[in-house]
């Protein structure tokens, strides 16, 4: 703020400094006021100093004018120093010594100055008296006040016409002589006197006054220059604290990235590795180190191909020139130059350096691996001496495989026709125990055979599409015997958004599946085994996951880690008690993951356990074209009984996709207890799913009682039985039931037909005559075989034995033959419907055999079905390619050969082909 | 006054000794000026002129003619003060009688030590001068003190006898150069002498 004027005013004079304001440097805090007092006190100093001057000269001056103009009185001849000198020295010095003495100790004070004006003037008077009163001397008083007003202060100036005054009235009364120069001085002579005083002061008042204004103003302007200079100055003390900052900062970050340098430099150049950079042409910037024999300073500078060997230079260039173009990393193998002469391999990264986002170098580092790469060296040459003896030992076990499978082929057979003859109870106990045993050692051959070929990395996979869903209910079904004898049953369950068609080899996914059923109904005692098959949600990639869910005995926590481990089970008793080789889960973990899936297991011992595996490569594909549509059962309302929760859900979700309203009961007593409330609610279900194994009332028990009820009957009735037996489809019929349909495979398609036409069968104009048909349960081909004649090639008597008696068993005549040179002889003889051809025999083996058939049977292609104890992919292919129709695997079986007719050898079938 | 008052008042009451000093130094200065003004208006000692001039000296050289004589030392310093009144008077009252000046000299001195400005001056106004050896031609007269005027009138009496300046040095109106100038045009006065401010003519005491 800018104080307001002051309100004094002072008289002013331009007599010194004409506007003198003193160069004050003002602190930032001084007002307007502080400056111009600070510039009034100077301007009293600079009068004070000029009045010591000043007062000193005219007290010299009186006295030089005393010493001229009246030096001496005289007393006749005598004189002496004239009272003037002695005035001018004494009374002019006591006018001027305490002034002066004022402005030397004491000045800019106001007693100074105003002393000043009193020794001023008194000069002034002394002047008056020492000239003898001439008039002209008067003007001095005006000088004196023109100087005095150099002080811009009136109140001097009045302080000095005071005195002047006083001494005009004093004298002008009592001495009117010594100041007007006549004896009595007129009234109006002093008026003029005082007259001509009044209106210097007013001028010299008035020039004060302008002056000090002119002060206040440059004070203004001052203060105004001092706030912006001040404010300057902060914003440059600011600035310079900021830079100060600032460069602390980056002096603290130049430290740091120093420091941060130094560490890296130490990392690099004691890194064991060689660190380059290099420039786009790949001349060596910078090198941590070199190779002993080397220089430094020689290496930088020289292109990096110089030490790289001639045949890989290439290679790196173009790799050198895709970093710099790319700006991406790059890993490579180079063999260089090395210690001693001696070429060393080095594993190299070449890496951009950006600067500006602009690849400008690159970094390259490479480490020696020459060790490493002669121990790989050493470890390939061992992995393939091992590979050697693997091949060799898998080449064993298939060798040993087939020489005990030919035999075990004969055994099994023979035993199996000798349980067709009549045998006595204990005849057939011994051979029924013979049987088994060999097929309990057959499949622990199969195992072994299987696990060998996998770990010999000879196990070839197919690679075709398939459907998964036939796939599991095959293996369901095979295996729902196993589990109807221990009263469990198996459950199948598929969400209806899992793809359903799969690339792969569906052999080998049923052996998993076989295995895990096998499993989990081996380690069950009662509850049920559930297959469930799904979208594996924990996989990055696209893929089914297929589990199998027990109520089994489960598996210790402390057993688990060695559970896929080869000949692993739970515990060594497991073995005693359960049997088998602890090689299944191994081989499927195997089969799984090289189909390129996983496979694990959750297990609470004492609750069960769920193994699951992971299929990929599903194949995108619309709705399947049997699923089945749920159009015509708007309006029927179904109940499931089934004491098994699994079961209901699997219905339920079934249903409920097909919009099907339902309602389930756990026992026959509910189911009841269900049927009649929503009879009488008028609501009857119209037709009712009835498992037939269910605890106090079963299901067929279920659907008598609702059969007599008359109230139920109307209710169409479906079974659905896990086990069947001949005769009982008759027999439910002949108890109401509409459909009977087995598990675990409950086909939905044939569901919906089932449920559809049991909803037909109650609608309200149901024609009575109209019985359903029954989807009937598998039963043997009751067919009697077609008459063939087929030529057996084989030359193990036991197998020809064998097979012989198994083709008179299909109503084959059967002709013999040793070796396949024979079997050609005999087919030019003779037209076979279907001839069985073993693969390895002396002379002519089966391969070259079927090549000369064929080279010969140009009219008629007999169809060749090959027998043989390989079960390698490899080894069928090679039958297809020599021209065979199919293969059978050993130990024969009676089913397969018949199936193998039945394909083949049927009447028509060969027209057909 | 007042105001001035109180800003002293301030300051001396921050200083007892300085306002103590300042009133002793404007009390000395009142009284070195009261001693100055009272060494200005004393006057020489009170003469008492001859009657008649003597006649050995010729005066009037035209008889019949008044005669204005004054005495003067010709080196003090209020000499040329009496002289310039002196001319001033006769510039009044031109030709109205004879003039004559005696010029102090020391017995033994040479004429010339009354030489300077003084006698030029007196030439100037129309005077004779005479050189007053030891100032005994101004004892014969009765004169004191340099600047003292007698007037002998035609009748060579003594008619008026004083100074002719206010003071010491004094130019300007006088008593003594009233009553002078006034017998001078022949105007009848009251008042026949005046102070006689001046150096001693007759040496100390």
């Amino acid at each position: 703020m800018i104080a307001s004027s002051p309100g004094i005013l002072t008289v002013s004079s331009d007599a010194i400094r004409p506007n003198a304001v003193p160069a004050v440097d003002p602190p930032a805090s001084a007002s307007v006021t502080d400056l111009f007092r600070r510039s009034e006190q100077s301007v009293y100093r600079q009068g004070d100093r000029l009045f010591l001057v000043l007062l000193g000269l005219q007290w010299i001056a009186g006295i030089v004018l005393a010493l001229t103009a009246s030096p001496r009185s005289w007393a006749g001849a005598s004189s002496q120093v004239h009272t003037h000198v002695y005035a001018a020295i004494f009374l002019g010095g006591l006018c001027c010594w305490v002034p002066m003495a004022l402005c030397f100790w004491r000045p800019g004070e106001v007693v100074t100055r105003h002393a000043v004006a009193i020794g001023q003037t008194g000069f002034s008077a002394l002047l008056i008296h020492l000239t003898m009163s001439r008039i002209e001397t008067h003007f001095h008083v005006f000088g004196s006040l023109a100087f005095l007003a150099c002080y811009r202060d009136w109140r001097v100036l009045a302080t000095a016409t005071a005195v002047v005054a006083l001494d005009h009235v004093v004298r002008g009364i009592w001495f009117p002589l010594s100041v007007y120069g006549v004896l009595t001085a007129s009234p109006w002579r002093v008026v003029e006197h005082a007259a001509w005083v009044v209106f210097e002061d007013i001028v010299l008042v008035w020039s004060c006054r302008v002056s000090r204004r002119e002060m206040w103003r440059i004070c203004e302007e001052q203060y105004r220059n001092a706030c912006l200079r001040d404010g300057l100055e902060v914003k440059v003390q600011e600035r310079t604290r900021e830079l100060q900052a600032e460069i602390a900062e980056r002096q603290r970050t130049e430290t740091a990235i120093r420091a941060s340098e130094e560490r890296y430099r130490a990392v690099v150049e004691s890194a064991p590795e060689f660190i380059n950079t290099i420039d786009r042409e790949g001349r060596i910037l910078f090198v941590n180190r070199v190779l002993p024999g080397f220089e430094k300073a020689h290496v930088l500078g020289s292109p990096i191909y110089n030490y790289i060997a001639a045949d890989s230079v290439e290679r790196v260039r173009q790799l050198v020139a895709e970093v710099f173009e790319s700006g991406e990393v790059r890993t490579y193998e180079v063999s260089g130059a090395g210690l001693h002469g001696v070429p060393a391999w080095y594993a190299s990264t070449l890496g951009p350096i950006k600067t500006d986002g602009r690849v400008t170098s690159a970094i390259l580092i490479a480490a020696d691996i020459t060790a490493r790469k002669l121990a790989e060296e050493e470890l390939l040459n061992a992995k393939e001496t091992a590979d050697a003896g693997n091949r060799a030992k898998s080449e064993f076990l298939a060798t040993m495989s087939h020489e005990i499978r030919t035999p075990m082929n004969g055994v099994i057979g023979f035993t199996n026709l000798l349980l067709d003859t009549p045998l006595s109870p204990d005849q057939h106990e011994f051979a029924t125990t013979i049987r088994s045993s060999g097929q309990s050692l057959l499949a622990i051959i199969n195992d072994i055979l299987d696990f060998s070929k996998i770990e010999a990395n000879k196990l070839e996979l197919e690679n075709c599409p398939y459907a998964l869903r036939p796939v599991i209910e095959e293996a369901a079904e095979l295996m729902s015997r196993e589990a109807e004898k221990k009263g469990l049953e198996i459950v199948l369950h598929q969400d209806q958004d899992t793809p359903d068609n799969l690339i792969g080899d569906p052999g080998r996914v049923r052996q998993i599946l076989l295995n895990l059923l096998s499993n989990a109904i081996k380690f069950t005692e009662q509850g049920h085994v559930f297959v469930n098959v799904s979208v594996d949600s924990g996989s990055s990639l696209p893929s089914i996951r297929v589990s199998v869910s027990d109520t089994g005995i489960g598996i210790p926590a402390d057993k688990q880690a060695s559970l896929f481990q080869k000949f692993t089970q739970a515990d060594a008793s497991t073995t005693r008690r359960f049997g088998g080789t602890g090689l299944g889960l191994a081989i499927s973990l195997r089969l799984a993951e090289r189909m390129g899936g996983r496979m694990g297991f959750e297990s609470t011992s004492g609750k069960g356990s769920t193994f699951w595996f992971t299929l990929c490569r599903p194949v995108e594909a619309p709705v399947p074209a049997g699923l089945p549509r749920a159009d015509g059962l708007r309006g029927v309302r179904v109940i499931i009984v089934d004491d098994l929760e699994v079961n209901r859900r699997v219905l339920r979700e079934q249903l409920k996709l097909w919009g099907v309203p339902h309602d389930w009961a756990a026992s026959g007593a509910e189911a009841l207890q269900k049927l009649r409330g929503a009879h009488t609610a008028g609501q009857p279900f119209h037709v009712a799913l009835l498992d037939y194994l269910m605890p106090e009332m079963d299901g067929e028990m279920l659907g008598r009682e609702m059969q007599r009820d008359p109230a139920l009957r109307s209710t169409a009735m479906i079974m659905l039985t896990s086990g069947s037996q001949r005769g009982d489809a008759q027999r439910l019929l002949a108890a109401g039931f509409s459909a009977y349909l087995t598990k675990p495979v409950v086909r939905p398609a044939l569901l919906l037909e089932a449920i559809s036409r049991a909803a037909n069968l109650v609608a309200p104009a149901r024609p009575a005559a109209v019985r359903p048909s029954v989807a009937q349960p598998p039963v043997p081909p009751g067919a009697p075989p077609v008459h063939r004649r087929v030529l057996l090639v084989e030359d193990n008597r036991t197998n020809q034995l064998l097979a012989e008696l198994f083709l008179k068993k299909l109503n084959c005549t059967v002709d013999l033959a040793s070796d396949g040179r024979e079997a050609i002889g005999m087919v030019r003889q003779l037209p076979y419907d279907c001839i069985f051809m073993d693969c390895q025999m002396p002379e002519m083996d089966g391969f070259e055999a079927t090549l000369e058939i064929r080279r010969l049977g140009a009219d008629r292609r007999v169809p060749i079905i090959a027998l043989t104890a390989d079960v390698m992919a490899a080894d069928r292919e090679r039958c297809i390619a020599a021209g065979m129709d199919d293969y059978i695997s050993k130990p024969l079986h009676l089913d397969d050969l018949r199936r193998a007719l039945e394909r083949w050898a049927m009447p028509g079938a060969m027209g057909a082909r | 006054m007042v105001f001035i008052g109180s800003i002293l008042t301030r300051d001396l009451r921050r200083n007892l000794k300085l306002g103590l000093v300042l009133g002793l130094w404007v009390a000395a200065l009142g009284a070195g000026f009261l001693l100055l003004i009272r060494y200005q208006q004393t006057p020489g000692p009170p003469a008492l002129a001859r009657k008649r001039l003597p006649p050995e000296w010729g005066l009037p050289a035209q008889p019949g003619r008044p005669v204005l004589v004054m005495a003067l030392h010709p080196r003090c310093p209020c000499s040329r003060a009496s002289v310039s009144e002196l001319g001033r008077i006769l510039s009044r009252a031109p030709n109205a009688c004879e003039v004559c000046i005696l010029l102090y000299k020391p017995a033994g001195e040479p004429d010339a030590w009354v030489e300077g400005p003084l006698p030029d001056e007196v030439r100037l106004q129309g005077g004779s001068i005479r050189i007053d050896a030891d100032g005994s031609m101004a004892g014969r007269l009765g004169a004191t003190t340099s600047g003292q005027v007698m007037l002998y009138d035609a009748a060579g009496l003594l008619c008026f006898e004083g100074g002719i300046t206010a003071s010491r040095g004094h130019r300007g109106d006088s008593l003594g150069g009233g009553v002078l100038t006034r017998l001078l045009r022949g105007e009848t006065t009251d008042k026949s002498g005046s102070p006689v401010f001046g150096c001693s003519i007759q040496g100390y005491p």
